[in-house]
């Protein structure tokens, strides 16, 4: 194996293992030496071992586009990514930070509306957004909690300084392969993982479920918290028994909740049994048919005005998508100054205003170069990568654009760090990014959990999962 | 003026349905103009009435119904006093650089953009050349449109259903009284006016016969530079007088729609809706009235 680590020379880009002499960094150090005593043989038969462990125990994630099946492993990357402690308090206290402003702009959005009354974000930004739910203006929610989990997406430039590429404030998956790598490497690397000891994931069921038990509404003192799920077809189906296995709570499906009289149930073998917390998994959109799509069988009906009397708890919190539009995010660095008077300790990566004529002038004649993002889209759909685009596929973003700029923003490509990676036997660099999860209950927190999507293919900047990526096992390290 | 209105709707199911949520906007405002000292609301079969003030300001009341029943009946009584003129007079006009200099214009979006029954599509754009640019006189414009569809377009029951379209009601050049509010509020939206959509009564024993009486009435409140809000009744070609009373405002139908629900089950549901709305004739008023009249006959013998 030595002799692949050896062969590893990064790009022109920031890469984590490699400085740039090609010397592994300090906190690489320990996993070069471990990587370079086993044998290539022995390092095969390990990934095999642990990719057949990972479909016996089905981890998938469902890939709409994908011929084959819907049924497919998140690849799964055998070389950790190492955050040293430096890295991650810059980065807990940054994530903490931007979701306390966040949730503090949800709040004042659906209530006082200062920010927008100030200016300081324009006033039919929030309005126009698909996400701004007008349903929850003037509705009180336990604690003012709106964000009760998230997961930041992180990205390092050529310089490995930590940029903030996207927050995700609805319902953000991915923890269910946080806890599945790190109980698959812990038992492929025993000894390495005993050297680095990075601090714990598998209490972080627990820490949500303590959350939500904590912005339960207050009529009761033992509140019963289920998760909602839209079933099996979810991409997400496995994270949400996952979650409801370790964290000891109900999994429901629409079908098994019934609301009378303003009090939400669920139906179980001995009878209705009343829910207090509803983790839920399944978009504002397919909530309660009563309010909003008439056709949707995934939520319930009367839960909306169940959730307006107070007398149940969704988490996240209906309406949060307005926060995390595209085209608001880069109001963020404003809403951190605005409501905590602080600056923001992470930075985001510069963004295009379209709506400014001389800005989408700009970015219409250099689409080749720039990165396009639909507003209200998530998992690296419907984008448009510059460098890698054709002609005919600029002309149609350009029209798109024209036709409706408040639907996109743009952004140069951000040349995302590179990690060693397992590409058909050989170690080479991919680019990764970082998304730890934060849990909002009665305080921010955030647990030493986060994942590590890399791009598989060579020169790839995109690492969603849905788009093909996969995944790393993220070691944080404690002080 | 001082009405009491009944109202009522009634759900027959074929077969029984089961698990039926139903949300109201049946309880008129109180607001400068009018003050609703009475509402009831009683449903078949019997169950637990909540009520919430949604972001409009509406009171809307909500039920739920668990077991199997045949039949839903909503019956709402409220007695409301206006206080508006009985023949209020055309305001003096205002430019438009009067409503672009109205600080609160920014905050009305919602009541400025299209909303999910007002689009903006091509025949409401040819319309709004027809009746020609509201640049001079903001106030003369809403009423001059107001009166356009009043003149032009055909009162037909059928010709149109909840889910009609501005553009279609617009190119049949027909409708009933929802259609004609949303003809209006598109018209006044798509020329930099707010606009929203009011659901209400309109008292049918003023005198000279009006439409949209029988069931309830629908109608249109622009902003007005200088004014704000006011109501014009694009049915009857009127400005909102003391017999109209006021239910529920919103950016459309589908914001105030009186009784809206889902059920479990698969019958057809057949609805009948019936408004009877009164003068009430106030005993304490006529008895002060006379007392009044009869002190003064004293007075004039002593």
């Amino acid at each position: 194996m030595q002799a692949l680590l050896e062969g590893y020379v990064s790009q022109e880009l920031f890469d984590e293992f490699a400085d740039e002499r090609g010397e592994p960094r300090p906190h690489y150090r320990a996993l070069a030496r471990t990587v370079g005593a086993i044998s290539t043989s022995d390092f095969r038969h390990r990934v095999e071992m642990v990719n057949s462990v990972l479909l016996q125990r089905g981890v998938t994630f469902t890939v709409y586009s994908d011929a084959r099946g819907t049924e497919r492993i998140l690849p799964f990357d055998l070389l950790p990514r190492i955050i040293p402690v430096a890295d991650w308090t810059q980065i807990a206290r940054g994530i903490a930070q931007r979701v306390r402003a966040l949730n503090a702009f949800l709040h004042d959005v659906y209530h006082e509306q200062r920010i927008l009354l100030e200016g300081k974000v324009p006033y039919d930004l929030v309005y126009s957004s698909a996400f701004f739910n007008r349903e929850m203006l003037d509705v009180r929610v336990a604690g003012d909690v709106y964000i009760h989990v998230s997961g930041i997406d992180l990205i390092r430039d050529v310089s490995g300084r930590y940029l903030v590429l996207e927050d995700n404030l609805r319902t953000p998956s991915g923890i269910s392969y946080v806890l599945e790598n790190r109980d698959v490497l812990k038992r492929s690397f025993p000894q390495l993982f005993a050297e680095y000891m990075p601090l714990p994931v598998d209490d972080y069921p627990i820490r949500l479920r303590e959350a939500l038990r904590r912005v339960a509404p207050a009529t009761t003192d033992d509140p019963t918290i289920a998760i909602l799920t839209p079933g099996i077809y979810n991409s997400a189906y496995f994270e949400h028994t996952l979650l409801a296995r370790r964290m000891g709570v109900e999994l429901v499906e629409g079908q098994d909740l019934i609301v009378h009289d303003n009090v939400v149930y669920m139906r179980t073998t001995r009878g209705l049994s009343r829910v207090d917390v509803i983790y839920r998994r399944v978009d504002d959109d397919y909530l309660d048919p009563l309010f909003f799509r008439p056709d949707s069988a995934l939520g319930a009906a009367g839960l909306f005005n169940a959730y307006r009397a107070g007398n149940v708890t969704i988490a996240n919190a209906v309406g949060t998508g307005v926060a995390d539009d595209k085209a608001v995010y880069p109001y963020v660095p404003a809403m951190i100054r605005f409501y905590l008077s602080e600056e923001p300790i992470l930075d985001n990566v510069p963004t295009y205003d379209l709506g400014d004529l001389r800005q989408r002038r700009h970015v219409i004649e250099h689409l080749h170069e720039l990165v396009v993002k639909r507003a209200t889209a998530s998992g690296g759909y419907g984008m448009l990568m510059g460098p890698a685009s054709t002609a005919a596929e600029r002309a149609a973003f350009a029209d798109a654009i024209e036709a409706n700029p408040r639907e996109f923003i743009a952004q140069p490509v951000i040349q995302l760090s590179s990690h060693p990676t397992i590409v058909e036997g050989e170690i080479l660099p991919r680019r990764v990014d970082l998304r730890p999860f934060v849990l909002y209950g009665d305080e921010i927190e955030c647990p030493p959990a986060a994942l590590t999507r890399v791009a598989l293919e060579n020169g790839s900047l995109v690492v969603n999962s849905s788009q093909g990526g996969g995944s790393k096992d993220t070691w944080i390290l404690g002080e | 003026m001082q009405f009491t209105i009944a109202h009522e709707t009634t759900y027959r199911y074929a077969e029984p349905i089961h698990e039926s949520y139903t949300i109201c906007h049946l309880q008129p405002l109180s607001d400068l103009d009018q003050y609703c000292t009475r509402f009831e609301l009683s449903v078949i079969p019997r169950t637990r009435v909540f009520s919430y003030a949604d972001r409009f300001g509406n009171f809307v009341q909500h039920f739920s119904v668990i077991p199997e029943h045949p039949l839903l009946s909503i019956a709402a009584r409220s007695t409301v006093v206006t206080a508006r003129p009985q023949d209020p007079q055309a305001p003096s006009g205002a430019p438009r650089k009067a409503l672009l200099a109205d600080p609160q214009l920014r905050l009305l979006y919602d009541f400025l953009s299209p909303s999910p029954l007002v689009e903006f599509g091509r025949n409401l754009r040819a319309l709004s050349d027809e009746i020609g640019e509201a640049e001079s006189d903001v106030v003369a414009w809403y009423l001059c449109a107001g009166k356009y569809i009043k003149d032009n377009f055909a009162y037909i029951k059928r010709a149109t259903t909840v889910h009609t379209t501005v553009d279609e009601s617009v190119r049949l050049r027909a409708g009933v009284c929802q259609d004609f509010a949303h003809v209006l509020i598109a018209l006044c939206r798509l020329n930099g006016i707010p606009a929203r959509y009011v659901s209400g009564y309109i008292f049918s024993g003023q005198g000279d016969s009006v439409l949209g009486a029988e069931a309830s009435h629908a109608w249109c409140e622009a902003y007005l530079p200088e004014i704000g809000w006011f109501g014009y009744d694009p049915t009857n070609g009127k400005i909102i007088n003391e017999y109209f009373v006021k239910i529920a405002i919103g950016r459309d139908y589908r914001d105030v729609s009186p009784v809206r629900g889902v059920y479990k089950g698969l019958a057809k549901s057949t609805m009948s809706v019936n408004v009877a709305m009164d003068e009430l004739y106030d005993v304490d008023r006529e008895r002060a009235l006379a007392r009044a009249f009869a002190e003064q006959q004293q007075q004039q013998q002593q």
